[in-house]
């Protein structure tokens, strides 16, 4: 059991014992195989341990072996796959690209991985009406080039966009930069085809953003991979605005910048994107690229503004104003595409150049009010020097979604448990100042202990409700989301010491 | 009058026990749906008290209309069963506004007039249309997007969290008060267009927006509606500053919003691009826009047709073409940007409206959409389904199943006669 260090705070994780006794469920049989096979085809399983290893980790610390991992091309396939893992009392877990940053892919208590990476195509973009239907394998930056050439794009832009899939923004209403103005996942999902635990094949929404009934897409959407598979998305495509304006306001303090925030928002200019950068951030940054942020900044905001041409100069020149009176010493301001993309490069290439920094970093994901910004970053830092972690703050400030990065080395005795320890402390931190546990990541199983600092038995028992509307069961990706569930243990600090020496720096991106 | 067998007698000791004093009354024909008339109106101080209501008629199986202002009660099928009419007048206090952070709680009986009030004042508005008297719970509770759907996105965009109570009398929380949070189900979102048949909410927490800098309409005479629909079409493509744009007659109203560099911009080029008339009028009249599109007294039967945008032409011809073929009078008002056209019947008798329904039903769901009677006569309603076809609707059982398992939120009142 690990322990946070806060009253009555445990740092609940969920993972099966790897070097003893088998998970709670039963084990995959010879014929199971073959059914799965006979169902996708004997090339889209894999069972043997080599061939599923590659599968036991997504973006976090958790892993766990699957036994098996199968990949369907079409709903049918996956209704088939999700009906024989069941019978066989087997979990099943949902995969899409495995960038996910709670362990939602990850196969808790085994069970067979539905991969859903062969499904990656773009059945339709129908620019007349500004939608795309897709395949949930579809990686979310392919949605956009394909969408270029009708003038289009898709708004959430993850930062793992290279490589994430739409199935897996779906489940995790993923956001990005530019969800500022235009929205997370939900904002642009207007319908989807989904294969539920019983293996029903039901239609969510539609064409349209209105359909008569509840709002099952809505419910759907952030379910984490909970209540069904997607199998086929509508999405909503936007307009390339006619001018964008990329704007970099150099401060001395991330005070300063975090004021400069609240003044931007207040104010009510709502820019398209407004992220920050601090000092830790940008020392990274300058070592691994030339980007012309300045090395000694204490923080800068990296502010975007799109729509007509008129407007946007209107607006590029307000913002340089409000920087200038909240103490920024210079604001850069980036016209043509090349500039543009030379600002963003820096914050793009963030969190891989904090590998300059430290051998491991553990990213967090944590939402305060807008107003609350500088306190809570204030706090943090405090945090930091008290556990002895240089943090570094690389995020959605115009969301007030926080992304502290806490740097370590994992081959430091009881480094990772403090790492997990100073999580769970600015968890706290964001709830008691207002806000919340997660803003795009998911709660997963990385979270699933926080749950109830935000919510109460009540209202938890009140999902549960929709989980058991849906038919999914405790076979159903297990130990995701809900604070309890059957078997899903708590992980021993030799657990995670052993996990994380297997998993190496790059699973923590 | 009601349908179910409890005694009267009964369920009123047990309300009177959890209401403060007055708080409970017998109906007056104030509060009647589709003709039914409950046997109490209640009107509780507290959410607590409204959860107590909902206890005791669950206990009882006695059923709920929960009521906001009640200015959109012809929405929805006949009620099965009719008891109480729960009112939130009461329930109509700010809880916490920050401006700075574009973030407001408040209590689900407060009027939509006086919310806007109160944002006003700081620069701020919720981009929700609907009638002034109209409560934050029951636009919330019908939840389809309005007029500015076209910028601001539908009213499940602005639901940042609630606080509902269910059925049983239990209260729960969803969601939080930051702008961005994915912990948990969105069951703010379940709850918008539910129309009070999985709980009543009591409590919302609303993202808002910023007032534009400048707003204004024009008027632009078009030879038909049609063509109107092209021309609105072809300013939306080119990322005008439009907040709404609707065809009224052949008329193309556009409601000009942003900075002021963009609204100028905006109407220079859609003076340009139009050879027609012109009329021009100020931001006092782009607000009360919305409202003139509602006010269709004479007609018997109003409904609502949600298309993919580029249909939105060919689904107003073709229910010209069918009110023709039937002799109906028809008023219409579109959308083509969102897809949205609303159309007013009269001068025909119940089986002219129930064809005239069935067959334009079958275009709207042919081009992809959905049409949805908004108000129509009770004898009219016990004919069709005023929603139409749902998918998943063996689903949508299950969920009110699972929060309402005696029925007693607006029984029958929802699709599928949920
Ligand atoms: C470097 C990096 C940067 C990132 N930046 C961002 C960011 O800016 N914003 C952000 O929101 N996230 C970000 N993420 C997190 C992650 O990329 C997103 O959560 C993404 O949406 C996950 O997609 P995936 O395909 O990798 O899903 P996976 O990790 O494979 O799965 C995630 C969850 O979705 C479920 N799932 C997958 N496919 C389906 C489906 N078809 N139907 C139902 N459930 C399904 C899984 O069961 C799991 O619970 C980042 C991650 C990395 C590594
Ligand atoms: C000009 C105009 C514009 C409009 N624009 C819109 C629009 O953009 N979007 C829109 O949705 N509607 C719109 N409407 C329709 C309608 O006015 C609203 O739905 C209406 O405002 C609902 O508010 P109310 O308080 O009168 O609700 P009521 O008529 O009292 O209730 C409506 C329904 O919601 C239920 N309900 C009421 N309060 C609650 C609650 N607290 N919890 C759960 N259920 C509840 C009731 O049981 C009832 O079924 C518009 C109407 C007009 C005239």
């Amino acid at each position: 059991m690990s322990s946070s260090g806060l009253p009555g705070v445990a740092v609940v994780q969920c993972h099966p014992d790897m070097s003893a006794a088998k998970p709670d469920t039963r084990s995959l049989d010879k014929g199971t195989i073959r059914l799965l096979e006979r169902a996708v085809g004997k090339n889209a399983v894999l069972w043997r341990p080599e061939e599923v290893l590659a599968f036991e980790y997504d973006g976090t610390i958790e892993r766990a072996m699957p036994q098996a991992v199968a990949f369907p091309d079409s709903a049918e396939q996956v209704a088939a796959v999700v009906g024989i893992a069941l019978d066989a009392g087997l979990p099943v877990v949902p995969r899409g690209a495995g960038t996910g940053l709670s362990g939602g892919a990850v196969a808790a208590l085994g069970g067979v991985v539905v991969a859903l990476t062969r499904m990656k195509r773009i059945l339709e973009i129908d620019a007349e009406d500004q939608l795309a239907v897709v395949e949930p394998g579809v990686v979310n930056l392919d949605l956009s080039k394909a969408a270029a050439p009708h003038g289009l794009y898709f708004a959430p832009d993850p930062s793992s966009q290279r490589a994430c899939t739409l199935g897996g923004n779906v489940a995790e209403n993923a956001g990005g930069p530019h969800c500022l103005a235009y929205g997370v996942t939900t904002n642009h999902v207007i319908g989807l085809e989904v294969v539920t635990p019983a293996g029903d094949i039901v239609e969510f929404g539609g064409r349209t953003s209105d359909t008569p009934g509840y709002d099952l897409r809505g419910l759907f959407v952030g379910s984490e991979g909970t209540l069904g598979i997607a199998t086929k998305i509508t999405l909503r495509l936007l307009r390339r605005p006619e001018a964008t304006r990329t704007l970099l306001a150099i401060f001395d303090s991330v005070d300063q910048a975090s004021a400069a925030v609240s003044a931007i928002i207040g104010g009510g200019i709502v820019p398209s994107a407004l992220e920050m950068i601090d000092h830790h951030v940008i020392s990274a940054v300058v070592q691994a690229m030339d980007v012309g942020y300045p090395a000694d900044a204490g923080a800068v905001l990296l502010i975007e503004v799109d729509g007509l041409l008129d407007a946007v100069a209107e607006q590029a020149l307000e913002m340089r104003d409000v920087c200038l009176a909240e103490g920024a010493r210079e604001v850069r301001q980036a016209d043509e595409a090349a500039e543009r993309e030379k600002l963003w490069a820096g914050r793009k290439g963030a969190i891989s150049a904090l590998g300059r920094l430290a051998p491991n970093y553990y990213v967090l994901d944590g939402v305060v009010p807008r107003t609350k910004l500088p306190a809570v970053l204030r706090d943090i830092y405090r945090l930091g020097e008290e556990y002895g972690f240089p943090i570094a703050n690389v995020f959605h400030a115009g969301d007030g979604n926080l992304h502290p990065n806490v740097l370590f080395d994992e081959r430091k005795p009881g480094e990772t448990q403090r790492v997990l320890e100073v999580g769970a402390a600015i968890m706290r931190l964001c709830v008691d100042a207002g806000g919340t546990i997660t803003g795009e990541h998911g709660v997963g199983l990385e979270k699933r202990g926080y749950m109830d600092w935000i919510f109460s038995e009540e209202d938890i028992a009140a999902m549960a409700k929709v989980k058991a509307a849906f038919g999914s069961t405790d076979l159903y990706n297990p130990c995701k989301m809900f604070p309890t569930g059957k078997g899903c243990g708590e992980v021993s600090q030799a657990k995670i010491e052993h996990v994380m020496k297997q998993a190496g720096p790059d699973a923590y991106i | 009058m009601s349908t179910s067998a409890l005694s009267a007698t009964d369920l009123e000791d047990a309300l009177q026990a959890v209401l403060k004093q007055g708080s409970l009354v017998a109906e007056d024909g104030s509060h009647v749906v589709d003709g039914l008339e409950p046997r109490f109106i209640a009107t509780p101080y507290s959410a607590a008290e409204l959860a107590a209501v909902l206890a005791c008629a669950n206990e009882h199986g006695a059923a709920i209309i929960p009521w906001g202002a009640g200015s959109n009660m012809m929405l929805g099928n006949v009620p099965e069963r009719y008891d109480v009419a729960l009112s939130t007048a009461r329930l109509d206090r700010v809880i916490e506004y920050e401006p700075a952070d574009l973030v407001v709680t408040v209590e689900a009986g407060l009027t939509l007039a006086k919310l806007q009030a109160l944002l006003n004042k700081h620069g701020q508005f919720l981009p929700i249309e609907g009638p002034l008297d109209a409560t934050i719970g029951g636009l919330l509770a019908v939840g389809h997007g309005g007029p500015s759907q076209q910028a601001y996105g539908r009213p499940r965009d602005w639901l940042l969290g609630c606080r509902i109570a269910l059925a049983d009398g239990t209260i729960v929380h969803t969601g939080g008060r930051v702008v961005k949070n994915v912990a948990g189900y969105d069951l703010s979102r379940m709850m918008v267009g539910s129309l009070g048949t999985l709980g009543v909410i009591v409590e919302v927490t609303l993202k808002v927006a910023s007032l534009p800098a400048r707003e204004e309409l024009l008027l632009n005479t078009h030879a038909d509606k049609i063509e109107a629909c092209d021309a609105i079409r072809a300013g939306a493509l080119r990322g005008l500053a439009l907040r709404a744009a609707c065809v009224l007659e052949n008329k193309a109203a556009y409601w000009l919003s942003g900075p002021a560099s963009a609204v100028e911009r905006t109407r220079r080029e859609l003076y340009e691009a139009h050879d027609g008339e012109t009329e021009r009028m100020d931001a006092e009249a782009g607000v009360q826009f919305g409202g003139a599109l509602a006010v269709h007294d004479a007609s018997d039967l109003e409904f609502r047709a949600t298309v993919p945008p580029s249909k939105t032409a060919p689904t107003l011809q073709e229910f010209e073409a069918c009110s023709r073929v039937l002799s109906l009078g028809i008023e219409s008002a579109c959308y083509p940007t969102v897809g949205i056209v609303l159309a007013w019947l009269s001068h025909g008798d119940v089986n002219a409206y129930a064809s005239f329904i069935e067959q334009t039903r079958r275009a709207a769901v042919d081009a992809g959409g959905s049409l949805v009677v908004t108000r129509a006569p009770t004898d009219l309603k016990a004919r069709l389904d005023v929603w139409g076809e749902t998918s998943a609707l063996s689903l949508m059982r299950s969920l009110k199943q699972e929060f309402d398992p005696k029925s007693i939120l607006n029984p029958g009142r929802y699709v599928g006669s949920i």
